[in-house]
């Protein structure tokens, strides 16, 4: 991991939204790193502020959301404090971005062929026809199948899973240093959600890009990312590789939440839940945000904040894997 | 399939709808009438009791039978049989009353199923008051009350609004209002598909024991496998329109027979990553309106012949009980082919 | 628990009504709706206004200086006299008097009623009317739809004034001329009513279409809910948003159609006047240099209408969900 080069470096990222109420902290000292040709997944449920992570990379945060705090890298350049149009620029020729619903990615009233050569054209000094060619190849590499019919279609007569083949291939025509799909499957069928997850897969593979994957779906995860983050309530639970989150959970949470879903082949009476659900921003606890839910809550973790303490290949805020509390734990045990 | 008497019965289900275009459209362009399958000759049963899970990919008709089976919908043909009574056969508002306490509904969306202008008590009481099973006040809140904590809510929740509760709770609120009129069947549209896993976790729970509380049967539908697997006795696998394949959840979990539902199947993503071989998926779901001929899911089936794009494949039950419509099943080719392309794709 | 027997007129819910009530009111300040108000100094300036003319045309009686439906008060001696603060004019008559010897701002307090009354009555009952057909013609869809709307479309070929002329003429011939000029307030509202609706019917029925296929409605039919009584305590509450918003800006068009038609001669009877009724009859003497007796009324009719107009708008804005 160490030889690749990081593509994107987030440092003690916040994102705050005022209001009239005071100030909602939605994502909360967010710090990770995605290298080339590397998928990082940022896991969480409904609130856990994933997807205003990812907002806040692309510099899309919806107002009065803001970056509080923290640093956003690309390359080892601050992107995070440049004004609204170069970060267009760096949004349009060095990130990609794919969303969950693939008709507001595109135009509807243009053609599939001409929004991507207009793109391809704005990056590169190419003519219409060279232009024309590359948006073909891009179509067949995205798995659309006859693209020299299908470029000169529009957008609705594609269906769901097509549309957001056209996405990705919309994402790569500008050969991205990296890409940020925010739940690019969660509106497809199950069989669709495995093409397009088998593709992101690979295109990040042959391009070399980094892919940040924003997801709640950790079976989508599991298929596709090398590195996992588990956000909850605004930060960061537990990061590592997506063998050991998944199989080796270290932060409680990841393991209430591996526990919860069902897998065909194991036979359950009963799932294991976590009790209760995500505090709203308004009411985020003292100390550790999951202590109320946790089965393993000890004091510390009702008045101390955890930070991500290193556990073997993974990184988890929880009090029980820090030094100086493992003499409670042994105690208790 | 010889089992207890059912609670529930469909056969030969179907529900067409008209989508043709506006008439002076239609004669612009000389086109005819369309007519959507949404649900074609469906049949099955559920034991009492017992969970038999739908499930299918968007516009299978799953959700259409649901909406069937509870009388938001008229059928087209066929009938559905409640407990013996067929339902077409009531007519009048009094006759369906008595049954319509009977069997409920739980909604896909807790955002939408709960009137945003009412009170989580009259919510619940509203089934109560609607059947006359309680008149006095005081019943009446004991039971909202009951149903409440039945759910594990408090009682004290009754005096709030549903935007005042998180997703998950919601369902919950949504669970005690089918509970209230006290029924035996409860009719589940995706309860759990716009949940977070956790919340889903408590509400598949939840569920669980309630059936074995109070001996509830349901009909799950659902497009996600391993809810399904949790949860459901009997499987019924959908798709535009037809109930390719339906048995007993283990069985058909175990040795899945219909090509579509082992599709299905190796669809799932690998949680566990042992990274098992599966035969990769093509295709997708064509147009409802315009399904393909024959068995509608040959131009995705890898084992497919000329038979199969000229006529639908008609029933053969299984051992096991279980029910496929597949030529290539009925004929007994189909174990063969497999094991044919899976030699293939490992080679590959 | 206590073991409180409750009698059936004295429901057990009685105590739960007050604490409802309470919880209703403080959820109102806390809310959204109040914090935009609050935040908005032109919509308090409107709100403000609008309460201080209601507050005025109530308690006419009591505020306005003169009784102008006195007869024997009025003095033709003093009549076109002009604003206290010109040059003849008298402190007792604060904008002048008419050729009749009434004092200006009576007038207009009067007319303010009269006006007021005329425009809620004509709102309320359009409001009445196009939210029931508009539910009826939403929830239930095919041919009780088709009625409604092509009626409505053929309402809305038919401005106000044609209307109001069309019964003012029929009632003409009917009725003897004492009787019309008892009737005319009547005639207005109607017409008023009739130009109105149409507004209201087409958006419940919009909003009655977006609402019948929401799930909580499904879950009412499948418990058994009798189809009228889904459409009135299930989609009715969720439709009254922008019944609201349409009532309010509707209620400054009344206003101004009751002027129009009161300037035209077929609105409120002179003995009667409405502010409509005061431009009018002050249009007289405009030439001959009496301007107070139109201005007057006249800028009267614009502050409030503006002022209904910017307390519509907010509402607007406050109650959509999309522009907040």
């Amino acid at each position: 991991m160490s030889n690749k080069k990081p593509v994107l470096e987030v440092r003690n990222l916040r994102v705050e939204f005022p209001n009239r109420r005071g100030n909602l902290v939605a994502v909360d000292d967010v710090s990770f790193t995605v290298n080339e040709g590397e998928v990082l997944g940022v896991v969480g449920e409904s609130g856990a502020g994933k997807s205003m992570t990812g907002s806040a990379v692309i510099g899309l945060l919806e107002p009065p959301g803001r970056i509080a705090g923290g640093e956003v890298l690309l390359d080892g350049e601050r992107i995070d404090n440049l004004s609204p149009e170069a970060m267009r620029r760096v949004r349009g020729k060095r990130i990609g971005m794919v969303f969950q619903d693939p008709l507001t990615s595109l135009n509807p009233l243009y053609t599939v062929g001409r929004q991507l050569t207009e793109t391809i054209q704005t990056h590169q000094n190419v003519s219409d026809s060279q232009a024309r060619k590359q948006a073909i190849d891009l179509l067949a590499e995205v798995g659309i199948p006859a693209p020299e019919k299908r470029i000169d279609q529009y957008p609705h007569q594609f269906s769901g899973g097509m549309r957001q083949r056209v996405v990705i291939a919309l994402a790569l025509c500008v050969n991205p240093r990296m890409i940020i799909a925010d739940e690019p499957t969660t509106a497809l069928d199950v069989s669709i959600q495995a093409q397009i997850i088998k593709l992101l897969k690979r295109l990040c593979e042959d391009h070399g890009a980094a892919v940040m994957l924003i997801t709640h779906d950790m079976g989508v995860i599991a298929e596709t990312a090398d590195r996992v983050a588990v956000m909850y309530a605004g930060r960061i639970a537990e990061i590592g590789p997506v063998k050991d989150v998944i199989k080796n959970a270290k932060h409680p949470y990841t393991k209430g939440l591996m526990g919860s879903i069902p897998v065909v082949g194991h036979d359950l009476e009963r799932l294991s839940q976590i009790e209760g659900s995500m505090p709203r921003l308004t009411e985020i606890p003292r100390g550790c945000a999951f202590n109320p839910r946790c089965p393993e809550v000890f004091d510390r973790c009702r008045v101390e904040r955890p930070d991500l303490i290193d556990v073997g290949t993974s990184r988890a805020a929880c009090w029980l894997h820090d030094p100086a509390s493992a003499k409670k734990t042994e105690a208790a045990e | 399939m010889t089992i207890e008497k059912p609670i529930l019965e469909v056969e030969d289900l179907s529900k067409y709808f008209d989508v043709s275009a506006p008439l002076l459209r239609r004669l612009v362009r000389r086109e005819g009438r369309a007519t959507l399958r949404a649900v074609d000759r469906v049949k099955f049963s559920i034991p009492k009791g017992k969970t038999l899970s739908l499930v299918g990919e968007s516009g299978c008709g799953k959700s259409t039978v649901a909406r069937l089976v509870v009388g938001l919908y008229e059928p087209t043909t066929g009938k559905v049989v409640f407990d013996g009574h067929d339902m077409a056969a009531k007519h009048s508002r009094k006759e369906m009353a008595g049954l319509r306490r009977r069997f409920q509904m739980i909604f896909q969306d807790p955002f939408a199923s709960l009137n945003p202008r009412w009170r989580v008590y009259d919510i619940i009481a509203e089934p109560i008051r609607a059947h006359g099973i309680a008149r006095d006040e005081r019943e009446i809140s004991r039971r909202v009350a009951q149903n409440l904590e039945r759910v594990k809510l408090s009682a004290r929740d009754g005096e709030k609004f549903p935007h005042e509760f998180s997703g998950g709770q919601r369902q919950r609120i949504s669970i005690a209002r089918a509970l209230a009129s006290e029924p035996e069947f409860l009719v589940c549209d995706e309860p759990t598909s716009a949940l977070d896993v956790s919340v889903q976790a408590q509400i598949l729970n939840l569920m669980k024991d309630l059936q074995r509380e109070l001996g509830l049967s349901y009909l799950f539908i659902s497009h996600d496998l391993a809810v399904v697997y949790h949860i459901a006795d009997y499987l019924g696998v959908m798709y535009l329109g037809r109930l390719v394949e339906v048995g007993p959840a283990r069985e058909i979990f175990k040795n899945p027979q219909h090509p579509y539902t082992r599709m299905l199947l190796d669809a799932i993503p690998d949680l566990e990553m042992t990274g098992r071989k599966r035969i990769p998926v093509g295709g997708e779901v064509p147009s409802p309106i315009s399904p393909p001929s024959g068995c509608h899911f040959h131009p995705r089936c890898p084992f497919a012949n000329e038979r199969c794009q000229r006529e639908a494949p008609g029933v053969t039950t299984l051992s096991g009980e279980i029910d496929v419509r597949c030529h290539a099943v009925e004929e007994g080719r189909l174990a063969g082919e497999v094991e044919k392309l899976r030699m293939q794709s490992s080679a590959a | 628990m206590q073991p409180t027997r409750t009698s059936p007129d004295m429901p057990a819910s009685s105590p739960r009504m007050w604490r409802r009530f309470y919880e209703n009111t403080k959820g109102f300040f806390d809310g959204d709706v109040f914090y935009s108000f609050s935040r908005s100094p032109l919509t308090i300036l409107a709100f403000v206004i609008t309460m201080a003319m209601f507050f005025a045309a109530i308690f006419a009686p009591w505020v306005a200086p003169y009784d102008t439906y006195d007869l024997r008060s009025l003095n033709l001696m003093d009549a076109y006299k002009p604003p206290a603060w010109s040059p003849g004019g008298e402190a007792e008559y604060l904008l002048g008097t008419d050729d009749q010897g009434r004092d200006v701002l009576s007038a207009i307090i009067f007319g303010l009623r009269i006006s007021l009354l005329v425009g809620f009555s004509g709102v309320i009952l359009a409001a009445l009317v196009g939210t029931i057909m508009g539910l009826l013609s939403g929830y239930f869809g095919g041919w009780i739809d088709a009625v409604i709307m092509r009626i409505a479309d053929v309402q809305l070929t038919f401005p106000a004034i044609l209307i109001a002329l069309m019964i003012d003429g029929i009632a003409s011939t009917m009725m003897s001329s004492q009787a019309r000029a008892d009737f005319k307030i009547y005639v207005i509202i109607l017409a008023i009513a009739a130009s109105l609706w149409v507004n209201f019917a087409r958006t419940v029925r919009g909003s009655t279409l977006v609402e019948k296929n929401k799930e909580y409605v499904q879950a009412a039919k499948v418990i058994g809910i009798h189809p009228l009584l889904i459409m009135i305590r299930h989609v009715l509450p969720n439709v009254m948003g922008p019944v609201l918003v349409i009532a309010t800006l509707s209620l400054a068009v009344a206003i101004l159609t009751e002027a129009t038609l009161s300037f035209l001669g077929v609105g409120v009877p002179p003995t009667n006047p409405s502010l409509g009724t005061l431009i009018r009859i002050g249009n007289d003497f405009l030439f001959s240099g009496e301007w107070w007796m139109s201005i007057f009324p006249g800028v009267m009719l614009v502050i409030l209408v503006l002022a209904v107009n910017l307390l519509g708008d907010w509402l607007r804005d406050a109650l959509n969900p999309k522009l907040r």
